[in-house]
């Protein structure tokens, strides 16, 4: 196997008295996906938030391909190649679907030499020989929300708000796209969908990390799967280790719907 | 949008040659001189109240700190007076930074309140601080070596024409993408590579320095200058109600706000003075109330009206 | 120690009257998630209303008291009523509202500025120059009866919030108004009866200010500034915070005098607000919301 491309190390993260996220080690590695279960409050998307910048951990890191991203701002970490989305989708409501990827597509790499003012506007023209509505295009085909690209997020079914949230997310280029509960909350087709959706996208190169509580999704899209429950790693492994594991069937699937 | 800069393109140029073509008397000349200031500082109170969203109740800080480094490099080394201005303009963004740096990540109510307190410390500092400001007693300019008062009229338009540019640029340009994501949903923005504290600070920055140009074209206009006027609470809520009244976040609703500013205080409240605060008040209201999008949203409701055979 | 001793019961006491004057303030954010900006205007309005009844009426300004309460609970309610119930929920609706209560803001001051013009006014008691010695160090009887008011006026408050199902009603709907629309409580009338209770606290901050202070209609300003700082100290999270955060900024305030020219003491409390806005966002007693 290559080397690991995104190692968290003892990551903790408390909450006054509790601790939402307890010495949680993890590794990914390019071209897989991992899937993150357990119970609601078991601390999945606390610990997303400290992969993609946004919270502070309080002990413990988070190094893609060497480099630290934890403990910086979320901007920062999607510079740094990874990126996350959001389990209530939260598109910019008052931008039309191609706006919302154009922004990702804008501001989601590294500000280069030629950054600020410049990048800006006064040297947009050629600062890229493609246009980058072509670029958008091709990301909202890709996705799936071509014909869409001129509607504003409000008009679009709940399914297509989260398609825009992941295409959002793929135009920021990541390495590592962290994806919180995209297929919950759809019918099953639509569901379905989105897993060979998921599927195509890690094809194309981009490692991922999912959250999610539809377990035929997470099962049979992880290549690895790790169980948290109280903001402790209590087992990991293949999908069908996991699964038979007694300690994960008490924490998890013997108390929720699977 | 190249028709919209046609428009503004011909309309400087008619507003640039009118006076000498047109027979105005100096009076009014010289008010629209003064409209053109007023709009420059709307239009820039909107990048930040209008494009990013944050409210602003503290302008008057960067108005006088503008102003009077201006005057006082005027003054002191006799410096021409559009260096001055700029100087003193630069001068003044660099202050909104100071603040505004530590303010911006408050969003919302908390970074209005904050600018209240921004406001009142620095009219505070700068009354007290007389060996700079003069004091209760003001600074006076020097009668000669400035434009005259004929003269800044065309100064005005070009600090007009500047603030139009920039809030075109901010718009249309990527970064204006940037500010609308961040007016959205701060944190979404981040989630997707918008550094919120950049943008943010680059807006208060240009918008600081603009306003305090427009402080130092100011204190060139009056000659005089204190700092009670200057910093006072009731000059950074005129740039609110220009801007306001003439439409958030649009580009001609601050220009028509001041338009309206200017002929409200000039024209009628110079019979009735009493009632100019509740005026404004009831002008606020209303429009939050009828039309979020002031003047500029009444026009565009009246535009399909118009083409409809 | 003399001099300390004076500056700390002065603090004690300048506190009490800052708990009361924020409260609404805070009331109204908690549920609302509204700042009313007109909260100054109201605590001016209420100064120049017991002025009133004190001049003509010779009626003693704490006995004014239910006066104001009332007559500012219904101009509270009215204002939600006839405005604020328009504006669109969110942070679209933040924005206008802070605009739309600024404009009620400069209506009251216009309003105030043409019944009593533009002099300062004040409120002299045939008490107002009594004081009494403790230690040696002497506080005027005005100072100690506002704080008494205000401390009993907090704890009725307090009653009110926890006891009644009304205050249930209120603390339930600034925590969870969807929940509580499912719960069967009608969270429109709570809204209603919020806004009204708020501004009848800012109309008792302005009749005890009325006793301290002089005031003209531009009064009111810095005490919206103050109220908001002692929010921002305190939290939302109960009358405890509230009450530690105006001590905070009282006791600042008061003691600032040993490293600031007096003139910058109301800069005070806006250079804490940054600070404690920058460095602990959630307050420094803890939670902004309503309990």
């Amino acid at each position: 196997m290559s080397a690991p491309l995104l190692v968290g190390e003892r990551v903790s993260r408390h909450f006054g008295g509790l601790r939402a996220v307890d010495n949680v080690d993890f590794t990914l590695h390019d071209g897989q996906i991992l899937g993150l279960i357990g119970p609601n409050g078991a601390g999945k998307t606390t610990l997303f938030s400290v992969a993609a910048g946004s919270l502070r951990p309080t002990s413990g890191r988070v190094l893609l391909a060497g480099t630290p991203v934890s403990g910086r701002s979320a901007a920062r970490s999607v510079h740094l190649g990874i990126c996350r989305t959001h389990q209530i989708v939260r598109p910019f409501a008052r931008l039309t679907v191609l706006d919302n990827v154009l922004v990702g597509l804008h501001y989601g790499r590294p500000p280069g030499p030629r950054s600020g003012l410049l990048r800006g506007g006064l040297l947009r023209r050629d600062h890229r020989r493609r246009d980058p509505r072509d670029a958008a295009m091709e990301i909202l085909d890709f996705i799936g929300l071509a014909d869409r690209a001129t509607r504003l997020p409000g008009e679009l079914t709940l399914a297509g708000r989260k398609r825009l949230e992941v295409a959002r997310a793929l135009a920021t280029g990541p390495r590592v796209l962290l994806l919180d509960e995209v297929v919950a909350g759809l019918n099953p087709v639509e569901a379905s969908r989105f897993v060979d959706l998921i599927r195509q996208i890690r094809d194309r190169g981009t490692a991922i990390i999912m959250i999610e509580h539809v377990m035929h999704a997470v099962m049979s899209l992880s290549d690895h799967i790790i169980v948290l429950d109280h903001g402790r790693k209590i087992a990991e492994g293949t999908p069908e280790l996991v699964a038979a594991d007694p300690l994960v069937i008490e924490a998890y699937l013997g108390r929720s719907d699977a | 949008m190249k028709r919209q800069a046609g428009g503004f393109v011909l309309a400087l140029a008619v507003l640039w040659v009118a006076p000498l073509v047109l027979p105005i008397g100096d009076y009014t000349h010289n008010i629209i001189g003064l409209t053109f200031m007023f709009a420059a500082t709307a239009l820039a109170w909107n990048w930040l109240g209008g494009y990013v969203g944050q409210i602003s109740f503290g302008h008057a800080a960067m108005f006088g700190v503008g102003g009077f480094v201006a005057a006082r490099l005027i003054i002191a080394f006799g410096l021409p007076t559009g260096v001055a201005w700029v100087v003193g303009g630069l001068t003044a963004g660099a202050y909104a930074l100071v603040w505004g740096h530590p303010t911006l990540r408050l969003r919302g109510p908390y970074f209005s309140i904050a600018t209240i307190g921004v406001g009142e410390a620095s009219r505070l500092i700068a009354t007290y601080w007389s060996g700079f400001t003069g004091g209760s007693s003001g600074l006076s300019l020097p009668l000669s070596g400035g434009p005259t008062k004929y003269q800044l009229y065309w100064y005005g338009l070009y600090l007009l024409a500047a603030a139009v540019v920039i809030s075109y640029w901010l718009r249309t340009s990527r970064i204006g993408l940037a500010l609308l994501a961040i007016k959205e949903d701060v944190e979404a923005a981040g989630d997707v590579g918008v550094s919120a504290t950049r943008y943010q600070n680059l807006v208060l920055f240009l918008s600081g320095t603009m306003v305090g140009v427009c402080g130092g074209f100011y204190a060139s206009y009056q000659a005089f200058i204190d700092p009670q006027d200057m910093f006072s609470f009731d000059r950074s809520i005129s740039l609110i109600l220009m801007a306001v009244i003439g439409g958030i976040g649009t580009i001609l609703g601050p220009v028509l706000g001041a338009v309206v500013l200017v002929i409200i205080q000039e024209f009628l409240l110079a019979s009735y003075s009493d009632y100019y605060l509740g005026l404004y008040g009831t002008l606020l209201v209303l429009i939050i109330l009828f039309e979020p999008l002031g003047l500029a949203g009444l026009l565009a409701r009246l535009k399909p009206l118009r083409s409809t055979p | 120690m003399r001099e300390v001793f004076t500056l700390a019961v002065s603090a004690v006491l300048l506190a009490g009257f800052y708990a009361a004057m924020a409260y609404g303030l805070g009331l109204i954010y908690g549920v609302l998630r509204i700042v009313n900006l007109a909260h100054g205007g109201i605590i001016m309005a209420a100064a120049y209303l017991t002025w009133q009844l004190f001049e003509r009426f010779g009626v003693d300004p704490y006995i004014a008291i239910p006066v104001a309460l009332v007559v500012f609970f219904a101009l509270g309610a009215g204002i939600y009523l006839g405005l604020v119930r328009f504006l669109p929920r969110g942070p679209a609706g933040a924005v206008q509202s802070l605009l739309l209560l600024f404009g009620v803001w400069l209506i009251i001051r216009n309003v105030a500025y043409l019944l009593f013009t533009g002099n300062e006014q004040a409120i002299h008691t045939s008490y107002a120059t009594r004081s009494v010695t403790v230690f040696g160090s002497s506080f005027s009887v005005t100072r100690i009866l506002v704080f008494a008011i205000a401390v009993v006026a907090l704890l009725l408050l307090h009653l009110l919030l926890t006891r009644t199902y009304l205050g249930k009603a209120i603390r339930a709907v600034a925590q969870n108004p969807d929940s509580c629309t499912l719960a069967g409580i009608d969270v429109e009338r709570v809204r209603i009866f919020t806004f009204g209770l708020g501004t009848a606290l800012a109309g008792l901050a302005g009749v005890l200010a009325s006793t301290l202070f002089a005031f003209n209609p531009s009064f009111g300003a810095a005490e919206l500034l103050k109220s908001f700082v002692i929010i921002v100290l305190g939290g939302l999270g109960s009358i405890v915070g509230i009450a530690l955060g105006a001590c905070v900024l009282a006791f600042a305030e008061v003691f600032s005098i040993y490293v600031v020219p007096p003139y910058l003491t109301s800069a005070v409390g806006f250079v804490l607000l940054v600070v404690v806005l920058v460095l602990r966002p959630g307050g420094l007693f803890g939670q902004r919301v309503l309990r």
